[in-house]
């Protein structure tokens, strides 16, 4: 006989206007394993709490069912209030009797029946409950970080100056990510380079983080504390440790390709740093451009430099390192402008992207600064901006807004005034989104101060006109169609996600959208969170977001990271998967069906058996569907607890 | 159909325009009032005409200000509206509809008036083009041109074609048939005794339907305040 | 740019139902025998029917017959196709879209389409929904290998503008078999025929003729926007326009005509189905071609190619 508590609540007016509680009070009386049930106005409050400790204290209770919420709101609240009463906290269950049944129910009747039913059910199943220990894990305290942006480089630094050592992994040669590619920064219109430089020099001087430029995440195992990474470091064919950086072998180089730096405004040599303040200074070979490599001829750079740091023979490397969690920030894409005919981006030459823009005005940019159309080198006096392209757009693009264009474009609309104070600036817009701390207020500046004609309505086509570009459009509040004759047109093409995230995704085992963005735990609670344990978000990959958010989540994951990482232990639910040893005949199907690869091959007494990895199980219960011998059995949802439940349900209830 | 377009919700909707409308115009909810579809249309280029704005009248329930306007017979049916619009809005077939919609209010009858001879030609030939010139200078010129008497019979046969295309009498007589037993017919005989209202111009509307009620329908000018 | 992926699946057969246009045959015949002229040569039979009439969505747009009366028109023109087993090729952007859209509108409205077959059922007709119709534009971009083949008198130093009208590019936007802002398909095919590509900035604007409008609005409306079009066509002396369109050259070839005898302006610039340039560059008699009956006379075009080959 058992002496089970039964905790029913009220939770307000939110089940008690639907289910009958002393019916249910009643019902769970009459039950034979139940020493006492009593009901509550809010369960999971403070004095709910206390009284559920008194009561167990009281009928010295061996198992608790609370008939309230979903287990998801309180389950873990609940445990530690048997804990704290000195009951092992998995001798416990919840009857979900508000989601399941006050909120969905039709009528008092069925609700009623409904929790009644419920909690007879899970006082079945407690009285078959057995305690469980939590399971505890040696954490290594390494951090690994994915991407060198602004968003990338916070979060090291941050973890880093915690104390902890960080790995900062970076697929291009150089930090800096698109942040380093901008020229101001809104609303104060910093320089961009300006701010982020001395963060990147402090990531590479940083004593407690290794950086590992031009290398790529190739695979990813383990658990929350134990993770197992497999980095590719790419052959750079330079010396690190030898170059200086003097940049001698740049000017020798025979090879022009476009740059990507410089959204393709200008080239760069094979052997190239993607800008002046790269960090590191080394640059790296570009093998698919190179003479030497496509052909065997030339090696000028080689013979150039002072420092004989060039290494053609350098091979990839890949190296495995441990670490204890890791932060996402792989950061994104522009979306890809060519796709707007309409606007004849790619095919008119003075059509340029948000990029090109970047590095137009930037002064370590093609022209030094100064703004010039692409095709003649003339200044252009007549300038026009278009917003959401590729944004706000199920047919061409996405549906989603990118939040930060409107904001840019304002910006770029009071540099280019800063530039050319005779020009005849255009905004074409559709709404605009300001809504950061000074936002609002920087447009109004750009309307009001700048003279930037904001006009509301989304071009329909550019034409080209000889040498200028006609813009034909709606001016929506004159509800009449209208031409601008610009000299230039800059589309605001907005955020992507990168094209390999999916991928990226998959290898990390986190969820990401239709999008490509990787999926936050709860968009309001946890958003920097992913469902693997141990694996954080930050910045641009996660969503469309400027750069105080993505500092601002660079160091949330930092600081979740580092929680982790301050204890020598972390502990897991044991609600997981258990081999019985002597049940087990070794036939391994378990592993096969594991998606999780939680299960590994052990030796018991001579026999190969089954071996769950505590720290990687999910508990989803596919190998215990699998297993044919029963060995295998999942603790807190054994095969004999549920049976018990299904039985217990269809009892008849037991009235007078 | 959405809550927009409910037939409960939104009786006055349905009063003026009939349920085969609604299968084209459902999709006008989705509507984010960018104005696209204006900058490239041409009709918008040479009228007051606007499609935004079209849309625009319709959701707030101010039907009676499309139907009976003469702008809403404007559109050219080029489709850019609908090739530039973000959320693939077929505009074109919706001012089809609202057609018919204004043709019913007795709006518009002095437009299709005009198209007239051409139905005739498709009732009698089964061809809605027939060969012969209103202008006699075209004539004048294709004979220049082809060295003919400039007949488009005397073009085609130089050509090695029969003097005249003409359609099988099976399909004349069931082309007939169709028109005959879906009413159309009977529209044709009635056309030229229609009597239609003129559509009103842009400012004409925009005085008298300033002010409407709660459901989108004109509830006279304001009342003189007594305490004025 | 072609879009691979919707000209892949453009049935490109040995032959097909060659669908009629009115206005073709009674003002452009031109337009049919060149195209009956240049597939044969490519090899692919076209068969034609005297049952079929007026594609029938001409009236639907002129609100003169509600939808319940042309679509039956329609869907009888569909079944006519239908019985010849084919798949319908027509050679007029109207004719294409009535037959795609209220096909498409049948297939996806089940109810409507049983009244529809009620009807055509007294006629001992019924609409299957079972052929493809194709624009001429998907069919020659198919077919671009074999008119390669064919070609034996390319068109040397002919400089040639191009119009593709409106019904089908924007019409049918994603399916479209080119992108409307930017289609190459006519380009490649001047090119192919070995002319010389021109444009010019309103290339890609509307006709004018709206439909209807020529005819409802054509002083205030039709023919004011032309006028844009043709100013900007005349500016880059081209040799010749190509449309795929009977109701484009309409307005494109007699609208000329008009200006001229308003004495507004002299534009002289031949308008020619793609059909009629590719035969040329065949070496097919430009009066089987039906270049005779075009208003703009095509005869300094002709002269100027015979110079050229002389």
């Amino acid at each position: 006989m058992r002496k089970i508590g039964v905790f029913v609540c009220h939770c307000g007016t939110n089940i008690s206007s639907m289910v009958d509680i002393d019916r249910v009070i009643d019902s769970a009386n009459r039950l034979p394993d139940v020493a006492c049930a009593i009901d509550y106005q809010f369960t999971c409050s403070a004095p709910g709490q206390t009284q559920i400790r008194d009561t167990i204290k009281k009928y010295d209770l061996d198992g608790v069912v609370i008939a309230a919420c979903s287990p998801r709101m309180h389950e873990p609240t609940f445990r530690k209030t048997l804990r704290d009463a000195g009951l092992n906290p998995y001798m416990m269950e919840m009857a979900n009797i508000r989601e399941h049944t006050s909120w969905v129910a039709l009528s008092r009747d069925e609700a009623t029946a409904k929790a009644i039913d419920l909690v007879r059910m899970k006082v079945a199943k407690v009285a078959r409950l057995r305690p469980l220990e939590e399971i505890h894990l040696p954490v290594t305290r390494r951090a690994l970080v994915i991407g060198g942006g602004v968003a990338g480089i916070g979060a090291a630094l941050d973890i880093a100056d915690g104390g902890v050592d960080v790995i900062l992994v970076e697929r291009s040669p150089s930090l800096g990510g698109h942040m380093a590619q901008y020229d101001k920064t809104f609303p104060t219109l910093d320089c961009a380079s300006c701010i982020l430089t001395p963060k990147m020099v402090e990531v590479a001087s940083h004593p407690n983080i290794k950086l590992l430029t031009y290398s790529e995440v190739e695979k990813v195992t383990g658990f929350v504390g134990a993770y197992s990474v497999k980095v590719r470091k790419r052959a750079r064919s330079v010396n690190l440790e030898k170059c200086n950086g003097c940049g001698t072998c740049l000017e020798v180089c025979p090879v022009s390709v476009p740059s990507e730096f410089d959204a393709s405004l200008a080239e760069r040599s094979a052997i190239y740093r993607p800008f002046p303040q790269a960090v590191p200074a080394a640059p790296a070979i570009d093998r698919e451009s190179c003479i030497y490599f496509r052909t065997g001829k030339c090696r000028a750079c080689e013979k150039v430099c002072p420092a004989d740091a060039v290494d053609y023979a350098q091979e990839d490397e890949t190296v495995e390192v441990q670490v204890g969690a890791i932060v996402v920030a792989t950061g994104f894409h522009f979306f890809d402008a060519r796709k707007y005919t309409e606007y004849g981006y790619g095919s008119y030459k003075d059509v340029i992207s948000w990029l090109q823009f970047e590095r137009l005005t930037n002064a370590s940019g093609p022209t030094g600064g100064k703004l010039r159309r692409p095709s003649d080198g003339k200044e252009p006096k007549s300038i026009v901006f278009i917003h959401c392209v590729g944004s706000r757009d199920p047919s061409k693009g996405f549906p989603y807004c990118s939040r930060i264009c409107c904001m840019a474009t304002a910006k770029h609309a009071v540099i280019t005034r800063s530039k050319i104070p005779d020009a005849r600036i255009y905004s074409f817009y559709i709404d605009i989104r300001a809504a950061g701390k000074g936002y609002e207020e920087f447009v109004r500046r750009a309307i009001e101060k700048e003279d930037v004609q904001f006009i509301k309505g989304r071009p329909s086509r550019i034409v080209q006109r000889d040498d200028k570009l006609l813009v034909r459009s709606e001016d929506a509040f004159l509800g009449r169609q209208i031409e601008v004759e610009a000299d230039m047109v800059i589309l605001t093409n907005g955020a992507a996600a990168q094209n390999d995230a999916a991928e990226l995704a998959q290898m990390l085992g986190i969820g990401y959208d239709q999008y490509g963005f990787f999926s936050e735990l709860h968009p309001k609670l946890r958003p920097v969170e992913t469902n693997r344990a141990g694996i954080f978000l930050a910045g641009m990959c996660q969503g469309p977001k400027d750069i105080p958010e993505s500092v601002a989540q660079a160091s949330a994951s930092a600081a979740k990271v580092l929680g982790i990482l301050s204890r020598d232990q972390i502990a897991r639910e044991p609600v997981i998967a258990e081999v019985d040893r002597g049940r087990c005949t070794g036939c391994m199907d378990c592993m096969e069906v594991c998606f999780f690869t939680a299960v590994e091959e052990d030796e018991f007494m001579g026999r190969k058996v089954a071996k769950v990895l505590q720290g990687v199980c999910q508990g989803c219960g596919a190998c215990v569907a699998q297993c044919s011998s029963g060995a295998m059995e999942l603790c807190a949802f054994s095969d004999e607890q549920i049976h018990a439940e299904i039985t217990a349900l269809f009892a008849v209830e037991v009235t007078e | 159909m959405s809550r927009l377009f409910d037939k409960e919700l939104r009786p006055e909707l349905y009063s003026d325009l009939s349920e085969l409308t609604f299968r084209f115009i459902g999709d006008l909810e989705k509507c984010m009032q960018c104005g696209k579809c204006v900058g490239n249309c041409p009709a918008a280029s040479v009228t007051q005409y606007n499609s935004r704005r079209i849309i625009h009248s319709i959701k707030m329930g101010n039907v009676e200000d499309v139907i009976k306007s003469e702008e809403l017979w404007s559109c050219f049916f080029c489709s850019s509206c609908y090739a530039s619009c973000p959320k693939d809005i077929n505009f074109p077939f919706t001012v089809a509809m609202l057609r018919y919609a204004s043709l019913y209010a007795g709006y518009g009858w002095e437009y299709v008036k005009k198209l007239l001879p051409y139905a005739l030609d498709y009732y009698r030939t089964g061809m809605t083009v027939l060969q012969d010139e209103r202008n006699p200078n075209i004539t004048r010129r294709r004979a220049r041109n082809s060295d003919t008497s400039g007949s488009m019979a005397d073009v085609r046969e130089k050509m090695g074609l029969s003097r005249e295309r003409k359609v099988s009498d099976r399909a004349l007589s069931e082309v007939q048939f169709i028109s005959d037993v879906s009413g159309m017919t009977r529209i044709l005989k009635e056309l030229p005794d229609k009597k239609e209202k003129a559509p009103l111009s842009r400012s004409e509307l925009d005085r008298i339907l300033l002010v409407t009620d709660r459901n989108g329908k004109f509830a006279g000018f304001p009342e003189e305040d007594d305490n004025a | 740019m072609p879009r691979t992926e919707v000209l892949e699946k453009v049935p490109i057969d040995d032959s097909y139902f060659l669908f009629r246009s009115c206005v073709s045959s009674s003002k452009y015949p031109g337009i049919e025998t060149s195209t009956e002229e240049v597939f044969a040569r490519l090899g692919i039979e076209l068969e034609d029917s005297p049952e079929q009439s007026c594609c029938g969505g001409f009236i639907t747009f002129t609100s003169l017959a509600e939808v319940t009366a042309s679509l039956p028109a329609v869907a009888r023109n569909l079944s006519i196709i239908e019985e010849s087993g084919k798949n319908a090729l027509t050679m007029c952007n109207g004719c294409h879209m009535f037959l795609t859209e209220f096909g498409h509108f049948m297939d996806h409205n089940p109810d409507i389409t049983n009244k529809v077959n009620e009807m055509l059922g007294m006629l001992g007709r019924e609409y299957k929904g079972s052929s493809h119709v194709l624009h001429m534009l998907e069919a020659v971009a198919g077919l671009k290998e074999r008119i390669k083949e064919q070609i034996t008198n390319p068109l040397k130093g002919l400089r040639v503008a191009t119009h593709y009208g409106c019904h089908y590019l924007y019409g049918f936007k994603h399916d479209a078999v080119d992108d409307p802002y930017m289609p190459t398909v006519l380009e490649e095919l001047i090119d192919i025929a070995g002319a010389e590509n021109v444009t010019y900035p309103e290339a890609r604007t509307c006709c004018g003729s709206g439909l209807t409008q020529i005819i409802i609005h054509k002083e205030e409306m039709s023919l004011p926007f032309l006028k844009r079009k043709l100013d900007s066509l005349k500016k880059i002396e081209a040799d010749a326009l190509i449309v795929v369109c009977p109701y484009c050259m309409t307005i494109l070839d007699r609208g000329q005509f008009k200006m001229e005898e308003r004495g507004i302006e002299e534009y002289g610039v031949p308008v020619l189905y793609i059909n009629q340039l590719l035969g040329l560059a065949m070496g097919i008699d430009p009066v089987k071609l039906g270049l005779e009956a075009h208003i703009t006379p095509v005869k300094r075009l002709l002269e100027k190619l015979e110079a050229s080959n002389a």
